[in-house]
């Protein structure tokens, strides 16, 4: 796991806005949770308990104050080896391997002399009594235990280190749809709103009803596009609303030159679908096809529900070579990726050459979707 | 100030036309809604500046000006911002972005008044008043209006024509042969088979050995004359 990249990714979701998944560190470590403790104390003691009840000599203070010092060194001691590593941020099976080799080799040696020292400075036992600071067979038995730890402690680290990995990848898989999607979202272009304010400006001298007429079509128009970022789907009927209020709007800036249609299945009207995709659409066909035409155009958009799909056509005068160049291109290919996100392969997008100069874009979505996979 | 407000939308037509109603030495001569009838009413009426849209359907403002034979004093007006930066390396005189409000036409008005006060002047300052004509000349994204006293020299490249003026040489789709025929006589003169210079930019001329002429421009280019043409270019000099 590299930390560059993802921090990169963060900084970067953290400024936009707030439907992301929050960025968290998911660096995993060697001592922390309930686990790590109750397993190493349970060990330790059941260790101790062992140490206590197995060998030959009388059960008694002297033996249960050796045990618990030896299995105390132990528990302690790797206990501040873990932490040393996490310190140091060892993660890594090739990092950790040199420290724990080391640690079991002084840690063992360390038990034996505490065993030792309980017994000559608290029992007052003759120091020969004891067989020296170290006991060779004590030190063997000691490095065993020792490797029996770190051998588990390295299994669950990997295993925790694997599984972090891959809540990782998922977490960063999360946040680049989300964001795609977000980016994706199509907003009303500045351009027609400048153009707009621009016409209405005029209006205002020209016809004062009609004007007012006009701001309460694009406050409508600006509500839709607010709410549009806070939902996923909408009705084809609510879409199509915002449609007729994007084109009246366009008929005050294009007059006569801007024709339109409607043919709308009554059926279709309740199937859901992206806000602002059909918007997006009817934008392009007077864009680059009906704006650039002096006599201007006919946009026509027809609806239909099919057994299992519904389908869209926005039809308008103009060129097929202008519809798939430059922006018109890029705002096509947002909203086939805004589709596959949504829809995977069931739903589609096409633009083709309808004869009579005219193009046509067609947009086929599933009637029965929840939207977003979960 | 003879105006003429081309583009495509009657509401943004009336609104400048309102606008403008304020200045009285502005007179509006004529409208025109596309291109073609721009360029009609370009030549009819001779306007002394224009307010041109950059967006028209049929072509853009800026195609409009390069079939424009000498082209005016231009205010581009737009909703867009990508065009208003382009229209800024136009050297046009200004650029106003729509919805246009009354303190940035005033501006861009008082500009206008200057820069056709001093065409007036240089105009009566020169014998030949079509050497202040401007052209438009666009190569690639980069576009300018130039004028033709400012070109010190044309050079052909294949179908293509380069043109030198104030360290610019963009390469334009025409060939000399063609632009020739829209150059005035008296200020523009064939130096050889591929190169047209400015006479008002020679700086110095000398003979070489076989009798031809080599002319230094004012911007230290050297150009060489063809024994024909040094013959008349002598007579011009008057050397």
């Amino acid at each position: 796991m590299t930390v560059g990249p993802v921090g990169y990714c963060n900084s970067r979701m953290s400024s936009q806005s707030t439907g992301m998944p929050k960025p968290q560190k998911t660096a995993h470590r060697l001592v922390g949770g309930r686990t790590y403790y109750v397993s190493n104390l349970v060990a330790w003691s059941l260790y101790g308990l062992l140490q206590y009840e197995v060998p030959p000599e009388p059960r008694g203070l002297p033996v249960a104050m050796g045990a618990i010092a030896w299995c105390g060194t132990g528990l302690l001691g790797t206990h501040l080896l873990a932490c040393y590593a996490d310190r140091r941020d060892w993660k890594t099976l090739s990092q950790l391997v040199t420290p724990f080799v080391v640690g079991t080799l002084v840690l063992s040696a360390l038990m034996n002399a505490a065993r030792a020292a309980v017994g000559i400075l608290w029992l007052h036992e003759p120091f020969r009594s004891t067989r020296g600071w170290v006991v060779p067979a004590h030190y063997v038995q000691g490095v065993l235990v020792l490797s029996v730890w770190c051998a588990v402690v390295l299994a669950a680290n990997e295993v925790n280190h694997r599984r972090s990995a891959e809540t990782e990848a998922l977490r960063l898989a999360l946040i680049a749809q989300t964001s795609q999607f977000h980016a994706l979202r199509s907003q009303l272009n500045p351009h027609f709103l400048f153009n707009c304010l621009n016409s209405l400006r005029e209006l205002i001298d020209e016809d004062r009803d009609r004007a007012k007429q006009v701001i309460d079509q694009l406050s409508a128009l600006l509500r839709y596009t607010l709410r549009a970022d806070r939902v996923e789907t909408v009705s084809l009927k609510e879409e199509l609303g915002a449609v007729e209020e994007y084109l009246a709007l366009e008929k005050v800036r294009f007059e006569e030159r801007l024709r339109t249609r409607f043919d709308i299945d009554p059926r279709s009207l309740e199937a859901r679908l992206p806000p602002m995709l059909l918007q997006t659409l009817a934008e392009n066909g007077v864009k680059h096809g009906i704006a650039r035409l002096p006599e201007g155009g006919e946009l026509a958009v027809v609806t239909q529900a099919l057994e299992e799909n519904l389908r869209v056509e926005i039809t308008n005068t103009g060129k097929l070579s202008d519809a798939t160049e430059g922006s018109s291109a890029v705002g096509l290919d947002n909203a086939r990726e805004r589709l596959r996100l949504m829809y995977g392969d069931s739903a589609s997008l096409t633009l083709t050459d309808a004869g009579e100069s005219k193009v046509r874009a067609e947009l086929v979505i599933p009637l029965r979707s929840n939207g977003l996979p979960s | 100030m003879k105006v003429l407000i081309i583009d495509d939308e009657r509401l943004a037509r009336s609104a400048l036309r309102r606008l403008l109603s304020a200045h009285p030495e502005v007179k509006i001569i004529g409208e025109a809604a596309n291109p073609g009838e721009a360029i009609r009413a370009i030549g009819k009426t001779a306007p002394d500046l224009l307010f041109l849209d950059v967006e028209m359907p049929g072509g853009s403002g800026f195609d409009l000006l390069e079939k424009v034979e000498d082209v005016p004093a231009v205010i581009f007006t737009t909703a867009y911002d990508e065009y208003a930066v382009r229209a800024f390396e136009v050297s046009a005189l200004d650029y106003l972005v729509k919805p246009i409000t009354a303190p940035r036409l005033a501006g861009a008005l008082e500009r206008a008044r200057k820069a056709l006060a001093a065409t007036l002047k240089e105009r009566s300052n020169t014998e030949d008043a079509s050497a202040v004509h401007q052209i438009f000349v666009r190569d690639g994204d980069r576009c300018w209006i130039v004028r033709l006293t400012d070109i010190s020299l044309l050079e052909s490249e294949g179908n293509y024509t380069r043109l030198h003026f104030g360290g610019n040489a963009p390469l334009i789709f025409r060939s000399l042969t063609a632009i020739e025929q829209r150059l005035s006589a008296g200020i523009f003169f064939r130096a050889n088979r591929s190169q047209i210079v400015n006479l008002g930019w020679i700086e110095a001329a000398e003979n070489d050995i076989d009798g031809r002429l080599s002319v230094k421009l004012r911007n230290g280019k050297q150009v060489e004359i063809s024994r024909r043409q040094s013959r008349s270019l002598k007579e011009l000099l008057s050397l």
